[in-house]
């Protein structure tokens, strides 16, 4: 399950942002990233919460900024990842 | 980091390699995520468009009072899918008005084929006016409803004289919730009922109009379900007004109306027969065997044969491709109770044991269209699959497996529009049975002149009305082939000379045999001089050419000289590369040359007779 959900992080990432999946990792973060910008960031969210099925408050959403806090807000929200 | 970098020295071979292999992608799995990831890495492919046939390109100006980036990111795709090169520009975040009034605006620099606008009504209206809409009286709630609809067409008529762009001005979605509640219809503006005035006001004054189209969008998203079209987080959040399911329907209604603009509308479905207009296999199963009729499965098949109909009576054309016996298919399209579809609905048929890609071409020859104006509607994948790889250029349809989801999968397809309809669309369907019989009594006919008989004939001569105008302008521009002079008037100069009739003969033929009305086909101008008459203009549709009508027309020409005591007639030919069909016109007539271009005949000494298998019906000028 967690494997699992890890594969669909990493394609989602690897998709909205343009960088290959293998690259992905934990430590990945919006300075490295080009395509981050706000746009993708909400998109990004966007496709977190439908795919896991659930809502990010306001408060987390600018605290990510690296592959790594979006997996700990996902296992603040229960998702095993 | 990034892994497909832009590279700025990439061919153009292979940057066309990526696009494919980037769409492939979008297209088998359509989803929000897809569409974007195929977006950003064409933008990276720094694509250029100025090389592409003027047909391919499309500028696309998006203008709203919400964020529509994602709108036209789907838009981009699906132009793409449709083998389009789109550019988009999109105005600034609810500025719309701004960019409109401002002839020096980015939006007028960009020089747009379609503009795109759509707004929320919240915009144009205060920010209480649905809190406090219960309170707001009915004369102050028309009161808005004038200034927005004011506003509307000010901006609209901006957009429509600045700009050659097809507008597309999109309704309000009118609210699904009302404060009311079920008391919402019992006052005499409630909050729906508010809306939907403004949106047929908003409609009625563009009516006959050529340039600017309302879209329903109202009516878009409650076939996608109000209360789906919105994503509150993202609408919150960032102000996107579209949900990512409602997206891609709202891309495909506009879409509609960039393929009927860019003509890559379909003008002809071509229809398999078993387990496609009825259900089960003819051969096997029998006249009395196959579903068609009041039963489950058969009124499924029955109503997607309604649909077609009904896509028939606007024009597009309808054939049929079917591997089956011959005699035992046209019995069921001749014989059987409930079919709806019958033989005079077909313009051409191929009922045979050919393989259906050449059935296809075949067709396309047939019926004179080319093979990217046809759609093609089966429900064996296999046939399907053949013809798509055989056939690119041919829309496959992805029929379902169940019959009973056809209809609603053809009537899902924006493939179908034209910007404008006409009379004569109406009847092409009529039309092309007519030419299919007559072509095939031609075949059975020993000589000519039999065949001309038994065609039953008639043509109706008179001078133009209002009614006819418009079509007599069309064929005077367009007539290229038996045109004696090809002399092109506007519609206003020939208004005019209709109008002098001291001056001027304006005469019409309109063709009906025994297998339609052929309607207006045939277009002369008389220029009326004291003891001449001058034949300015001579033309025919090449349509009707081959049936010696163009010598009842002329017949009747100088039948009308005589009676009015002229005696000389003068016509001309100015040859053209394309009139050759026309060259001895005059002299075959009895007419003798006069001096170059000029042939000139004396109606005291000769005359031209009416063909007897032509049954005139003339009414002389004044």
């Amino acid at each position: 399950m967690s494997r699992q959900n890890d594969d669909r992080l990493r394609e989602i990432f690897a998709k909205v942002f343009l960088v290959d999946e293998d690259g992905v990792n934990d430590k990945l973060s919006r300075k490295d990233v080009e395509e981050w910008d706000s746009m993708g960031h909400l998109m990004l969210i966007s496709e977190v919460e439908s795919t896991f099925g659930v809502f990010i408050n306001d408060e987390d959403m600018p605290k990510i900024k690296t592959v790594g806090d979006i997996k700990k807000v996902l296992r603040k929200l229960g998702v095993a990842i | 980091m990034k892994t497909d970098n832009p590279s700025r020295e990439t061919t153009s071979n292979a940057a066309d390699a990526k696009l494919k292999e980037i769409l492939d992608v979008v297209r088998k799995g359509p989803t929000h995520l897809n569409y974007w990831n195929a977006y950003k890495r064409i933008q990276r492919l720094n694509l250029r468009t100025a090389h592409m046939p003027d047909e391919k390109r499309v500028k696309i100006a998006l203008l709203s009072s919400f964020t529509i980036d994602p709108l036209s990111m789907y838009l981009d795709i699906k132009c793409r899918l449709a083998g389009l090169y789109p550019e988009a520009y999109i105005g600034p975040f609810n500025q719309y008005q701004q960019e409109i009034l401002d002839t020096n605006s980015k939006l007028y620099a960009f020089k747009p084929d379609v503009i795109i606008l759509a707004v929320q009504a919240e915009s144009l209206l205060p920010e209480d006016f649905f809190s406090q809409f219960v309170k707001i009286s009915k004369q102050e709630k028309e009161r808005y409803q004038t200034e927005m609809i004011d506003r509307f067409r000010t901006l609209i008529s901006l957009l429509a004289s600045r700009t050659h762009a097809l507008v597309l001005m999109s309704n309000f979605a009118i609210p699904s919730f009302s404060p009311l509640g079920i008391l919402d219809d019992k006052e005499d503006i409630g909050l729906k009922s508010f809306f939907n005035s403004l949106n047929k006001r908003l409609t009625e004054p563009y009516l006959g109009d050529r340039q600017v189209y309302v879209v329903d969008f109202d009516g878009v998203a409650s076939k996608h379900g109000k209360s789906r079209c919105l994503n509150y987080e993202m609408y919150y959040r960032g102000s996107f007004g579209l949900s990512e399911s409602f997206l891609p329907v709202a891309a495909d209604e506009y879409m509609g109306y960039i393929k009927a603009l860019k003509n890559l509308t379909r003008k002809c479905i071509v229809l398999d027969l078993d387990n496609t207009l009825w259900g089960g296999i003819i051969g096997e199963d029998g006249f009395e065997g196959i579903q068609l009729g009041k039963d489950p499965p058969g009124n499924a098949y029955v109503d997607f044969q309604r649909l077609l109909l009904s896509y028939y009576n606007r024009g597009i054309i309808l054939a049929i491709n079917s591997k089956n016996n011959y005699d035992d298919a046209i019995k069921v399209i001749r014989d059987h109770p409930h079919m709806v579809l019958r033989e005079k609905h077909f313009a051409a048929m191929r009922i045979n044991w050919q393989d259906k890609v050449e059935n296809m071409i075949e067709l396309a020859k047939e019926i004179n269209i080319g093979l990217d104006s046809m759609a093609f509607v089966d429900e064996n994948p296999h046939e399907r699959e053949q013809v798509r790889q055989a056939l690119p250029q041919v829309l496959v349809v992805d029929m379902p497996a169940s019959p009973y989801l056809y209809r609603q999968a053809l009537q899902d397809l924006n493939d179908f529009n034209t910007l404008v309809l006409t009379e004569e669309d109406k009847m092409r369907g009529e039309m092309y049975y007519a030419s299919r019989m007559r072509s095939e009594l031609q075949k059975s006919m020993v000589s000519v002149e039999d065949f001309l008989a038994s065609l039953e004939m008639k043509a109706v001569i008179k001078q133009a009305d209002d009614f006819s105008l418009p079509r007599v302008t069309s064929l005077v521009n367009k007539t290229n082939q038996f045109n004696l002079t090809t002399r092109r008037y506007t519609a206003s100069e020939i208004r005019k000379m209709k109008g002098e009739d001291d001056k001027f003969n304006l005469y019409t033929l309109q063709v009906i045999d025994k297998f339609g009305d052929e309607g207006i086909v045939g277009v002369a101008i008389v220029r009326k001089e004291p003891q001449t008459w001058v034949i300015d203009s001579f033309l025919m549709s090449c349509r009707v050419i081959g049936r010696k009508l163009e010598t009842a027309f002329l017949a009747s020409i100088v039948a009308d000289a005589k009676k009015k005591g002229v005696s000389t007639i003068v016509g001309e030919y100015i040859p053209t590369k394309k009139n050759e069909p026309a060259r001895s016109f005059y002299p075959d007539h009895g007419f003798s040359k006069h001096k170059d271009f000029e042939w000139v005949l004396d109606s005291t000494k000769s005359t031209v007779s009416t063909p007897l298998w032509v049954e005139v019906k003339s009414e002389p000028p004044k």
